[in-house]
């Protein structure tokens, strides 16, 4: 009897001892599934935490800008998060805002370790924060789904007041989601300032170009409800106090989000503001 | 049914169940609680953060019974919030573990929840660490079974703890155990034993990347041999990892290998060992995304020393899965008592040295890379070198004094290998004296210095709390066997910041009666990297209270 035990495990050990092995070539050619999406897929929202004294940051930075170049235009809305430890301006910038600190606080992204972020605000094995790593595979499953929730986003700035007026208009193109939050942020391009990048000997950079970065959001960090029957939000910010805003240079990211729920982005756009005198 | 019902239910069938005639009585109810909470208020010179919900705490209960036939068990954790440099994914609380066993004479079946370690634990080891927030158990079915004397095979299936989930992957792994002694009875001579072992553990994970074909099942084996006599141990295993890229390895297809060598001579007061270990791409997880300390398969510690004093421990040493030549040699002897160095009570001279460098490798194309077993690399790791002298001076009097030389690789060990920190070097002395007041009261005191310098000093340079020079001294009071009092004062006088420079000080009480203990700190806890068994957490800096409630039963 214990010979027949003993063959028994045997063979379900050789059994369980399964492998498989990849041959060259390893990457598949994606850019058919790529060029498949359009205007009815969803955006996906990278909420990307960063700071200047972040060395490997950089690597991310690189990485969200590979995925906006890969997707359709538009197609990836980044928001670069600068809190925490890494962020403590010392004889660097300072970008920090309060609206990154609650961030870094809700998620604990800081405890993960940077660079980190969230993938349209789902949770991915259990855990809202992602490594750079998972974004390419993540952000794909997100963008391949078809757009739950439609947003018009509008967003003028004039010269002569400085003041920024934004215009949001949600179409619950499902019906269930009426109710959802809309966040609605400014976040700048280019800005030229310190960083650390681990790659590099010596690794500070001077004049690094900064992108995505999070000034301010127009209506809290977790924004507002929406219904399908008011759907309509104008927002104003007044930007006279802040000469380093560039306002070529500045971008209003609008996101739909189950705020009171699991979360989830259900869409999010940006646009530049057009700029008057 | 609800969960928590099911288990009440296991218990009461357990407690019930009339195996082979026998009552339920027959088996014992044991467990054991663990309790902690901390505080900790802003204290920006220390990079402490206030911590928003005033009070954090962490606790569980273990609750098993034991039957001849059965085992039942659970435990219950709560972590409301987690406390300072535990996961913020513990928050909340359940119960994530639950088990079944049945065991009879030459078999034994687990269902639920176990731990479980196969040869070193190179390519699969499931265990909890609390003080590091690990806990990898593996919730599946295990088979344990001995066909014969001195044969073990043990074969599992499940999926590993990933906080309140479970990983993505299906783990698959069988072991087998021979040790020659028990099979050959007296055909073996008596004067050694020789353990030969074999384990495999296959990693089954659905690829869903649509940007690189990755192996969906990932297969690992090792083979062991350990020989012991009466004055010496050979032990050593070698591991092979089929392609596996992953989170850690850069996506990397090469396979992986690794060879532990440990061997120990000892006589009538000296001993001396050596280990060598070749460590090459063997980053092996339940699921190819998980980081840090998730969902570690591998298990392959530290190949240099774990300091317990406080200051040589600023600068532990992780193993780096992903390459790293290592080893380590120790020697011990002992003065004998009425010699000049032994002293009246005899004296024990400790030395240790152990050196970790990168392995040899050669980039083939962006996926592969060459290397070859025991191939060293240039780039050095680490390096310690530290020996203790510990005497009893007289009756009442017992003194240890040590020192300790570290070299640091900063880059390799905190910036992911990128050049910018460069190299701390560290020379520890320490000082540890106990001397008996009564019978069951005692007085210890401690002084640590640490000589410390580091190549950073770029204008780049971002204040920290840990550089420079060190000082450290340490009382603590034995009243009695129940109650003990201590106080630490560490004090970075060398910090490049003059602001820096701070005195982080902290006292402590705690009582003890039969299993239960209870111990409330107060005072200021420095950042940095706490590490058990060669894996490594960064704790934060905290300046507040600490209560520890723990008992068994």
């Amino acid at each position: 009897m214990k010979i027949i035990y003993m063959t028994a495990i045997l063979a379900a050990a050789l059994f369980f001892a399964a492998c498989d092995e990849v041959e060259a070539p390893y990457q598949p050619d994606a850019s058919e599934l790529i060029n498949a999406i359009g205007p009815n897929n969803k955006n996906v929202l990278i909420l990307e935490f960063t700071g200047w004294q972040c060395g490997n940051c950089p690597k991310a930075h690189h990485t969200v800008h590979e995925l906006e170049k890969l997707y359709p235009e538009g197609h990836i809305v980044a928001v670069g998060i600068h809190a925490g430890s890494y962020a403590v301006p010392f004889d660097g910038p300072d970008f920090r805002t309060e609206v990154s600190t609650q961030l870094e606080q809700e998620f604990q992204a800081g405890l993960a370790g940077f660079p980190i972020g969230i993938v349209n605000m789902k949770k991915i094995d259990g855990s809202f924060l992602a490594y750079v790593s998972a974004w390419e595979k993540e952000v794909f499953k997100e963008a391949i789904l078809e757009k739950q929730v439609d947003i018009q986003l509008d967003a003028k700035y004039s010269n002569s007041t400085k003041e920024i007026k934004v215009n949001v208009a949600v179409d619950y193109l499902q019906p269930s989601l009426s109710g959802s939050n809309l966040s609605v942020y400014l976040v700048q391009d280019s800005i030229i300032a310190k960083q650390k990048n681990d790659e590099l000997k010596p690794p500070m950079v001077e004049d690094y170009v900064h992108m995505n970065v999070l000034r301010e959001s127009f209506n809290g960090v977790w924004g507002v409800p929406v219904n399908a029957s008011s759907n309509t939000r104008e927002f104003t910010m007044n930007i006279a106090d802040k000469p380093d805003w560039k306002p070529e240079n500045l971008r209003v990211v609008a996101f739909v989000h189950d705020y009171k729920g699991t979360r989830e982005v259900f869409q999010a756009v940006q646009t530049k503001l057009t700029i008057s005198e | 049914m609800k969960l928590s019902k099911l288990y009440v239910l296991m218990f009461i069938v357990a407690a019930f169940y009339n195996a082979n005639g026998q009552e339920f009585l027959e088996g014992r109810i044991s467990g054991n609680f663990q309790f902690e909470a901390q505080t900790s208020k802003e204290d920006e010179k220390i990079n402490a953060d206030k911590v928003r919900e005033g009070v954090l705490s962490s606790g569980f209960l273990n609750l098993n019974y034991n039957s001849s036939s059965f085992d039942v068990g659970m435990r219950y954790e709560s972590y409301l919030n987690p406390i300072l440099g535990i996961d913020s994914r513990y928050k909340g609380n359940g119960i994530p573990y639950r088990y079944v066993t049945y065991h009879s004479e030459d078999i034994e079946v687990t269902a639920g929840d176990f731990y479980e370690q196969f040869g070193s634990g190179m390519i699969f080891r499931s265990y909890e660490e609390r003080s590091l927030g690990i806990d990898n158990a593996m919730d599946g079915i295990r088979v344990k079974f001995s066909p014969l004397a001195g044969v073990r095979i043990t074969g599992l299936v499940g999926k590993q703890r990933y906080y309140w989930e479970k990983g993505n992957g299906i783990v698959r792994g069988a072991d087998f155990g021979f040790s020659a002694a028990e099979i050959l009875g007296d055909m073996w001579s008596s004067d050694y034993n020789l353990d030969l072992g074999a384990s495999f553990i296959s990693r089954f994970q659905e690829d869903d990347d649509v940007f690189y074909y990755l192996p969906e099942n990932v297969f690992a084996w090792a083979a062991r041999a350990n020989l012991s006599g009466s004055w010496f141990t050979l032990n050593t295993e070698y591991a092979k990892k089929y392609n596996d890229p992953n989170a850690n390895n850069n996506k990397s297809y090469s396979q992986g290998q690794g060879i532990i060598i440990s061997s120990s001579v000892f006589g009538d007061g000296i001993g001396f060992s050596a280990e060598v270990h070749h460590i090459d791409n063997m980053d092996f997880r339940s699921q190819r995304e998980a980081q840090k300390t998730d969902l570690m398969l591998s298990y392959i510690p530290a190949i240099t020393r774990q300091h317990t004093y406080r200051l040589p421990s600023m600068y532990p040493y992780a193993t780096k899965l992903n390459g790293e030549f290592g080893m380590q040699f120790d020697f011990t002897y002992k003065f004998k008592r009425g010699t000049f160095l032994g002293g009246e009570y005899g004296t024990t001279l400790q030395i240790n040295y152990s050196q970790v460098n990168s392995i040899d490798t050669t980039g083939i194309d962006k996926y592969t890379y060459d290397s070859k077993l025991f191939g060293i690399g240039d780039d050095l790791y680490f390096r310690d070198l530290n020996l203790s002298l510990s005497s009893r001076l007289s009756k009442d009097l017992k003194a240890s004094f040590t020192y300790v030389y570290l070299l640091y690789n900063k880059d390799i060990m905190e910036n992911e290998g990128a050049p910018f920190y460069g190299d701390v070097t560290s020379h520890s002395v320490v000082a540890d004296l106990t001397y008996k007041l009564a019978q069951r009261t005692a007085i210890k005191g401690e002084i640590e210095h640490m000589w410390s310098s580091n190549d950073w000093q770029t204008e780049d340079r971002i204040p920290d709390n840990l550089n420079g020079n060190w000082i450290m001294a340490l009382a603590e009071l034995t009243l009695n066997s129940n109650w003990f009092i201590s106080v630490f004062d560490e004090y970075n006088y060398g910090n490049d910041w003059d602001d820096k420079q701070i005195h982080y000080v902290k006292g402590a009480v705690a009582y003890v009666h039969e299993t239960t203990r209870v111990s409330v700190e107060y005072g200021k806890q420095r950042g940095g990297v706490l590490c058990v068994g060669g894996v490594c957490r960064t704790v934060p800096a905290a300046n507040g209270f600490y209560l520890s409630l723990t008992s068994s039963f």
